[in-house]
């Protein structure tokens, strides 16, 4: 039967491709979900720490032209939209639970608050995040929180943030990073909560076919959901996995929902579109600080603006230096990690862990 | 004369600990470890009448050791006014209780800790130590019960603009103040309720037997091609 393929050349030749594009697709593809796949030289270079200089000196080379009057339109129109669905969701539940329970009453109050903002970036700024490493205990409260204030559905692994187990002892292997653990923290570990990196050089918006995502000039990396096409191309893109296809249609739940939407961040997705953290543009814009930030429990993440000396990224960087995840992929993410050196639970001390 | 102080002494403690508060706190809602008994305040109830000179680091009474832990060494008047009936901190603010009282009381007691810790109440304030809230004119804060029963607290401000970064928590939500060392809360599990990864040894068991399956067909294949040649 071998005989038989070989006998047409053209065939062969066909073939071979098609195997060639299917091998490299697939390398593509592992390379994108997993971030842990990495060998140890690869991560001593990734314990490199960048300097204040080069950070500030980075330029974005992305903008997106459509901010005022024509955003501003459509966010009202998607404002309305969205509060007849959930209005047409709110009387369901005031069917099932009757006029009278607090249910209905809040779930028509909360209807009447969506509000979609379509806020521009503010001048002068540059938003960056910063993580304390020995601060962490990988509680998942980041994700939690994450979900609950950007109408993230709760199935299908959604979740915008992903925490990493990683051994502490020796040189931390990425690849041996867990996902699923149940207890922590353990000792001889450390938690790296992953998300959206924000990078100043992002392969995502590279590929993006329909200039659909972009990087603005506070340095958030938005998508626009209504021209995303869901070819996928940026979640294999992105070296850290950080964006999530949206398979199923999102439901509508009136009494949860977050009324407070911006129309590139946190608004009811469509199905089909790609979607990833967007350093809670709806609340960060307007002077705010993300949700996840808000929600540690152990104060593990610092938010702030680059160019502002009094910020407290700023202190951040000088005072203990910060690290990126795979600097050799030329990224620059805007994501930081770094060492404070008070742990939590205290090494050496009963009942810490 | 001291039988006298003593016997006063026990009935106060008969009485006050009879009459006392019973608001029973061991743990915050972050799972951190606070105060041993919120039961004994308000302090002046006992302290009114007797002030022990609060030069100690122990006390038998209200089960606080300052021998051991970060804090050790510390006496309990670096932190308490015996003049005020311990009613008072060192920095002239009520002594006040994370979740008995409103958030601002206790916040007071912030600039204490910082009297001692500079650097890290610098950070604080600036919002690089501990984590941040943000508050706007007008606004408030709603408590949601979300996925698995965890609270989220979401905000609502009637303008989109002038959000105010602020620390969110007081030093004492995090660190009690009598043995500071914070403890993790809980671990929560992962919030998508995706189907938990395969066990590895099934992957070890199915990857073997695959190869030995795959093995298997291709020696088949090669005796065939033989045989039928
Ligand atoms: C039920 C009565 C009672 C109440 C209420 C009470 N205490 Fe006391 N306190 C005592 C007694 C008795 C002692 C001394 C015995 C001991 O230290 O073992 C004491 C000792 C102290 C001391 C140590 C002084 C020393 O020299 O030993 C401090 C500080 C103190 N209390 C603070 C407070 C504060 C702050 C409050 C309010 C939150 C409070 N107490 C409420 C009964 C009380
Ligand atoms: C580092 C400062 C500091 C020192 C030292 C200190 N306290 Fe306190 N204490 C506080 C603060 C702040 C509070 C109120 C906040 C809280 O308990 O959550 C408090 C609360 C208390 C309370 C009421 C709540 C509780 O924990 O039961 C008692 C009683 C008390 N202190 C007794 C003492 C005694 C006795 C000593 C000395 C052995 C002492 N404190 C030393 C700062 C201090
Ligand atoms: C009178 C000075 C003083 C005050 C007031 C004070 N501390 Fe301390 N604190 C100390 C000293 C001294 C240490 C030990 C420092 C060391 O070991 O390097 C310490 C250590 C600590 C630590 C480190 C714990 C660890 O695990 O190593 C924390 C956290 C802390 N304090 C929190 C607080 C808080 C919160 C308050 C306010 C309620 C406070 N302190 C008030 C003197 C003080
Ligand atoms: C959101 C929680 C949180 C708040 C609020 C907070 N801290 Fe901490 N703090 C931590 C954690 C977590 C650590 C590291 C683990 C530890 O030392 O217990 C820490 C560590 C410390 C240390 C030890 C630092 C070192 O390098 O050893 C001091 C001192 C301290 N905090 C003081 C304060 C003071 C003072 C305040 C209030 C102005 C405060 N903290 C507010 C979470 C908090």
């Amino acid at each position: 039967m071998v005989e038989s393929k070989n006998g047409n050349g053209r065939k062969r030749v066909d073939e071979n491709r098609r195997t060639t594009i299917k091998i490299l697709a697939l390398a593509a593809m592992l390379s994108a979900v997993d971030v842990t796949v990495m060998d140890r030289d690869v991560f001593k270079s990734m314990l490199k720490k960048v300097g204040l200089n080069d950070i500030l000196g980075e330029e974005s080379k992305f903008s997106h032209p459509e901010y005022g009057t024509s955003l501003e339109a459509r966010a009202r129109r998607k404002e309305e939209e969205l509060k007849r669905l959930c209005m047409d969701a709110a009387e369901i539940i005031c069917e099932d639970k009757g006029e009278g329970s607090t249910e209905c009453s809040l779930a028509r109050e909360k209807c009447s608050k969506i509000h979609v903002k379509a806020t521009p970036p503010q001048k002068g700024k540059k938003y960056a995040m910063a993580l304390d490493v020995d601060k962490c205990i990988g509680c998942r409260r980041c994700e939690y929180a994450c979900v609950m204030e950007n109408n993230t559905p709760w199935n299908m692994g959604m979740d915008w943030i992903t925490v990493l187990e990683v051994s502490r002892e020796g040189v931390a292997e990425l690849q041996d990073a867990k996902k699923d653990y149940i207890s922590a923290p353990k000792p001889g570990k450390v938690y790296v909560p992953v998300a959206c990196q924000h990078c100043e050089d992002p392969p995502c918006v590279h590929v993006c076919p329909v200039v659909a995502t972009w990087k603005d000039e506070d340095g958030i990396v938005l998508i626009d959901y209504d021209r995303c096409i869901g070819c996928k191309y940026c979640v294999v893109a992105c070296p850290y996995g950080a964006r999530r296809f949206n398979l199923v249609k999102p439901k509508l739940e009136p009494v949860k929902l977050n009324p407070n939407m911006h129309i590139h961040g946190n608004i009811i997705r469509p199905v089909h579109v790609v979607e990833k953290c967007t350093w809670c543009v709806q609340r960060t814009r307007d002077g705010g600080v993300p949700a996840c930030v808000e929600a540690c429990p152990v104060g593990a993440r610092v938010f702030g603006d680059l160019n502002d000396p009094e910020s407290p990224i700023r202190q951040v960087i000088d005072e203990y230096g910060v690290f990126v995840l795979k600097p050799e992929t030329g990224t620059k993410p805007k994501f930081f990690y770094f060492f404070g050196g008070a742990q939590t639970p205290r090494r050496g001390e009963e009942g810490g862990e | 004369m001291k039988e006298l102080l003593m016997l006063t002494l026990a009935v106060l403690l008969l009485i006050a600990s009879t009459a006392s508060l019973h608001i029973q706190a061991s743990s915050n809602d972050n799972g951190v470890p606070v105060s041993n008994y919120v039961n004994v305040y308000p302090c002046k109830t006992c302290h009114a009448n007797f002030q022990p000179s609060a030069t100690t680091n122990v006390s038998v009474y209200h089960g606080i050791n300052l021998t051991v832990g970060p804090h050790r060494g510390l006496q309990c008047i670096n932190c308490h006014n015996p003049e005020s009936g311990m009613m008072k901190l060192q920095n002239g603010v009520e002594i006040a209780f994370y979740g008995l009282h409103n958030n601002s009381m206790v916040m007071k007691i912030n600039s204490l800790c910082g009297s001692c810790h500079e650097k890290e109440y610098e950070s604080y304030l600036k919002g690089a130590h501990g984590n941040e809230t943000f508050t706007c004119a007008g606004g408030m804060v709603e408590e949601v019960i979300g996925y698995n029963g965890v609270t989220y607290y979401q905000h609502y401000c009637p303008e989109d603009h002038g959000y105010t970064p602020e620390p969110a928590k007081p030093c004492i939500a995090c660190h009690n103040p009598h043995n500071p060392t914070m403890y993790p809360p809980t671990t929560l599990p992962p919030p998508s309720e995706r189907p938990p990864p395969p066990n590895e040894d099934y992957i070890l068991i199915g990857g073997v037997s695959v190869l030995t399956a795959g093995f298997a067909l291709i020696a088949g294949a090669a005796i065939l091609n033989k045989r039928g040649r």
